[in-house]
């Protein structure tokens, strides 16, 4: 069987699905069930005090498992900060790590990172780390006591795909953890292609929320995971240098 | 007092009291009173003063 783990939970889905960016938040409970997805992202941010706002709660299936990210913090302290609020609102006691004091490509700090998630995780968090693919960070982030290492595919928004393939491939090789591809993946042959390279699970937002036909869009990430994944289980063929024929001689064309 | 960065010159007893008045749902924020956390149960409990620094916050969407 084929079991997907994190923090002694089961999880259902290898695709997880952000919440940001769309253009109506209307769509978002159809795209979580089109998607099949049983971990969503959120981020906390204030309430508009003059304007009757909407809950993104709402949109989301009580039986998803809630991952609030700790977006905004530039720091060790604010990501800590804004985790344990995240966790007041009675909502589970996941946490994705994201430290960004890069405003043009928002990469993460993860020297901050590290530090935060050794905190949340001595405090009985689930922490999911949003990280540059570094494997002395990911060795880290593992003794910090990180539940998995979600390393960028390329920087967020940009849809560029799995740019970092080959730093990937090493943490899944030698990081015990799941590793989560998380930002960058902007169609779903590139999660197709971070599953088959052997990531436990991808994290897609943009490439969704920005598409023309964003349920019908999370539908087809929804078949790629899985198709990734069971091509990545059925052991690929070698790739060849020469040709090699398909059919047999024919014999009688000599 | 502050009020989510904006000063607010309105006087709250508690914090339950400045949701109900600004018609907010308790169930659906998270707060934080100078810089602390403030449990839910607490909300009617702490009484507030001029020179608190109220953040009240919720779920967005996000990545």
């Amino acid at each position: 069987m084929d079991k997907f783990i994190i923090g002694n939970q089961e999880i259902e889905s290898r695709l997880f699905i952000g919440t940001g960016k769309f253009s109506n938040n209307r769509i978002i409970p159809s795209v979580i069930e089109k998607s099949s997805s049983s971990v969503v992202t959120v981020a906390l941010r204030r309430v508009d005090l003059e304007s009757d706002d909407e809950n993104m709660l709402n949109y989301i299936p009580k039986k998803c498992i809630l991952m609030p990210n700790t977006s905004g913090a530039r720091n060790c302290e604010e990501a800590v900060r804004i985790a344990r609020l995240a966790r007041a609102s009675g909502c589970g006691n996941w946490i994705k790590i994201e430290v960004i004091s890069d405003n043009k490509y928002l990469l993460p700090d993860n020297f901050e990172t590290i530090k935060a998630t050794e905190i949340l995780a001595k405090e009985g968090f689930i922490v999911l780390p949003y990280m540059s693919p570094d494997l002395m960070s990911a060795r880290r982030l593992v003794d910090a006591g990180a539940a998995a290492v979600m390393p960028l595919g390329a920087p967020i928004g940009t849809n560029k795909g799995l740019k970092t393939k080959e730093m990937v491939k090493i943490l899944i090789d030698e990081i015990k953890l799941p590793i989560i591809v998380d930002a960058g993946i902007g169609k779903p042959s590139e999660a197709a292609e971070a599953m088959e390279l052997g990531a436990a699970a991808v994290l897609v937002n943009t490439a969704i929320a920005t598409a023309n036909d964003p349920v019908l869009m999370a539908e087809a990430f929804k078949y790629a995971v899985i198709a990734g994944r069971q091509a990545f289980l059925s052991g690929p063929g070698c790739v060849k240098q020469y040709a090699e024929a398909s059919s047999p001689l024919t014999g009688f064309l000599d | 007092m502050v009020v989510n960065g904006k000063y607010d010159e309105n006087e709250y007893s508690t914090i339950a009291q400045l949701l109900e008045l600004k018609k907010i749902d308790p169930r659906k924020v998270i707060v934080e009173l100078n810089g602390e956390l403030v449990e839910k149960e607490n909300f009617s409990e702490i009484k507030l003063n001029n020179e608190d620094k109220i953040e009240i916050l919720k779920f967005v969407g996000g990545g």
